[in-house]
């Protein structure tokens, strides 16, 4: 591998080469490539690309595969949310069975700050601050007042439909005065549950607890969180006129320019973080030699996407307390194993 | 039926220690870490930054069993240092590095929240910083539900750790 | 006080005991029916009801 590749993955018309980073001491003859924090300190940099209530897309540079990947799982698994855990179901009449139900409550997203609530172990008792009791009591019934004739179920019955809203909170002890500025509820108001018919009604009440995403998906804060390689376009050799304008095509929108130079006019990479590389270009006989597609291996676009129950921003800098409070639980346990090693002996 | 219990994912078994460590018999200055309670997350960032120190000549790592909740990572080193101490310097050189890594995210969002005004962005941050393992509260109201789930709760400080 | 003059109480506690109440599966209506009364909704006419699910609570993980 040359050097100057080293931080490249290069992607070829069959394949894709040079996948695996090799940043370790000695990878490269009469190369130091020892970590140093300087050097890091040079190539490091965070960028925020976008923020919204529910979005964040940032730039990772600098850093190991296996560094973005670790904050990658633990946005994904280890940040703890509130999520329906149990559900005591006092009746149900509905088609969708108790069991189907009340899986179906527990993927809904609820809006609490988990950091205000307890863990709750096996056999604990639930208490107002480790468990967040909603009840759900409806009952569908034929509107009298519907014309006859009408064949829209959504006016035909009134609550025909059981949608997220209808949860209601249930505050127990302190958490009414607690949660007053900013009272739970689900993330989303038009989440649909179950549909009933007259007569059908459910009446149940949920307790929320406080999990984390290895232990079941539904407490996962994050929708996606997923990271890809910067792509880079490299043109070896000027691609002019009409070539320039089958280059442009090759790629999404806003990723090749023609710019005029001279007279000629001449295929310019702009944008190649639109790029999906598709390799469409190295389909073309005329683009051989010409072309160089890689992927900058140290360089990471993230997207995050929340559930809403915790905004974006603040899960990525949780997901690194949580990393940094890992290797502290490590540290102290090493510092623990080794003294008891030496006790042993 | 078969199920493993859910809480062996986060809870050290009884008399287990969080961290492990065993001699090779067979090579010099090689010690095999049992990291109990961990996955990859922490093993391949453990393994990339042993490889990333010169003294050391071999680190891999490996989950014995997709359904035991313990990786573990076997290090190599040069005579001129012991395993345990990579391992300690690798795990404070991750330590900075996150530490770098939230620095610079919180001044990225500051500067981006300063300047950004198109509505896109957002001008203040809810709930912001992580309290971890919830605040204590002594005073805690009990309830039941419908069907009596009584009795006196365990109140106890729920990180639960102990090596 | 006599019972001709007592007030008027109901069905007597047997009788009652035995009306159950059905779900007409057509409108929804609650009918209470007693045995060997025609099984047909008393608003609808509908003939298929359904008897109620008992009351019990069932605990349920959400998962």
């Amino acid at each position: 591998m040359a050097l100057e590749d080293r931080n490249r993955v290069v992607i070829l018309e069959d394949r894709v080469e040079n996948v695996s980073g090799a940043e370790f001491p000695l990878s490269f003859d009469g190369q130091e490539t020892a970590f140093n924090m300087e050097s890091f300190r040079d190539s490091f940099d965070i960028k925020i690309i976008r923020v919204t209530p529910t979005d964040i897309e940032f730039d990772l540079i600098g850093v190991d595969a296996s560094i973005a990947n670790a904050l990658r799982r633990v946005l994904i698994a280890e940040i703890p949310t509130m999520a329906i855990e149990k559900v005591y179901m006092i009746n149900n009449t509905g088609i969708v069975q108790d069991e189907v139900l009340a899986h179906r409550l527990g993927l809904i997203p609820i809006k609490a700050d988990p950091s205000e609530f307890l863990w709750k172990h096996d056999g604990s008792v639930p208490t107002d601050q480790n468990t967040i009791v909603f009840r759900l009591d409806v009952t569908c019934e034929v509107n009298r007042a519907a014309e006859t004739g009408e064949t829209d179920p959504k006016i035909k019955y009134i609550n025909s439909a059981v949608y997220s809203s209808q949860l209601v909170w249930d505050p127990k002890g302190d958490q009414g005065v607690r949660f007053e500025s900013n009272p739970i509820k689900p993330v989303h108001d038009e989440i649909l549950i179950t549909k009933l018919r007259p007569g059908q009604t459910i009446s149940c009440e949920l307790h929320c607890e406080k999990g984390v995403g290895k232990d079941h998906a539904k407490f996962s804060p994050v929708a996606t969180a997923s990271y890809r390689l910067l792509p880079e376009i490299q043109i070896l050799e000027d691609i002019t006129g009409d070539d320039a304008e089958l280059f442009r095509s090759c790629f999404p929108p806003g990723v090749v320019d023609i710019v005029e130079e001279r007279g000629v006019r001449k295929a310019k990479v702009v944008n190649p973080r639109k790029d999906t590389v598709s390799r469409e270009v190295l389909r073309h006989k005329q683009f051989e030699g010409k072309v160089r597609l890689t992927r900058v291996r140290n360089h990471f676009i993230f997207n995050v996407e929340s559930t809403g129950a915790i905004p974006p921003e603040t899960l990525i800098s949780q997901a690194l307390d949580v990393l940094v409070e890992k290797c502290e639980i490590s540290k102290t346990a090493l510092a623990a194993a080794v003294k008891n090693g030496e006790e042993d002996e | 039926m078969n199920a493993p219990e859910r809480h062996e994912m986060f809870t050290l078994p009884e008399g287990a220690r969080k961290i492990d460590i065993s001699k090779d018999a067979k090579m010099a200055n090689c010690v095999k870490f049992s990291i109990q309670r961990e996955d990859h997350t922490v093993a391949n960032i453990l393994r990339y930054k042993l490889l990333q120190n010169p003294q050391v000549l071999f680190a891999a790592y490996r989950m014995p069993h997709p359904l035991e909740h313990h990786v573990e990572l076997k290090v190599q080193t040069t005579s001129r240092t012991t395993p345990v101490d990579v391992m300690k310097e690798a795990i404070e050189l991750l330590m900075q590095d996150y530490g770098n890594i939230r620095s610079a995210f919180d001044n990225e969002l500051f500067r981006v929240e300063a300047s950004g005004g198109d509505g896109s962005m957002r001008a203040t941050r809810i709930g912001a910083g992580y309290g971890g393992f919830g605040a204590l509260d002594p005073t805690t109201a009990e309830f039941g539900v419908a069907g009596g789930m009584g009795g006196r709760g365990d109140r106890s400080d729920d990180v639960d750790i102990d090596f | 006080m006599e019972s001709s003059q007592q007030p008027y109480q109901g069905q007597p506690v047997a009788a009652r005991a035995r009306a159950t109440t059905y779900n007409c599966m057509r409108c929804g209506k609650f009918n209470e029916l007693k045995p060997r009364e025609p099984i047909r909704c008393f608003d609808c006419g509908y003939r298929i009801l359904v008897k109620e699910r008992t009351k019990r609570m069932v605990q349920f993980e959400a998962r």
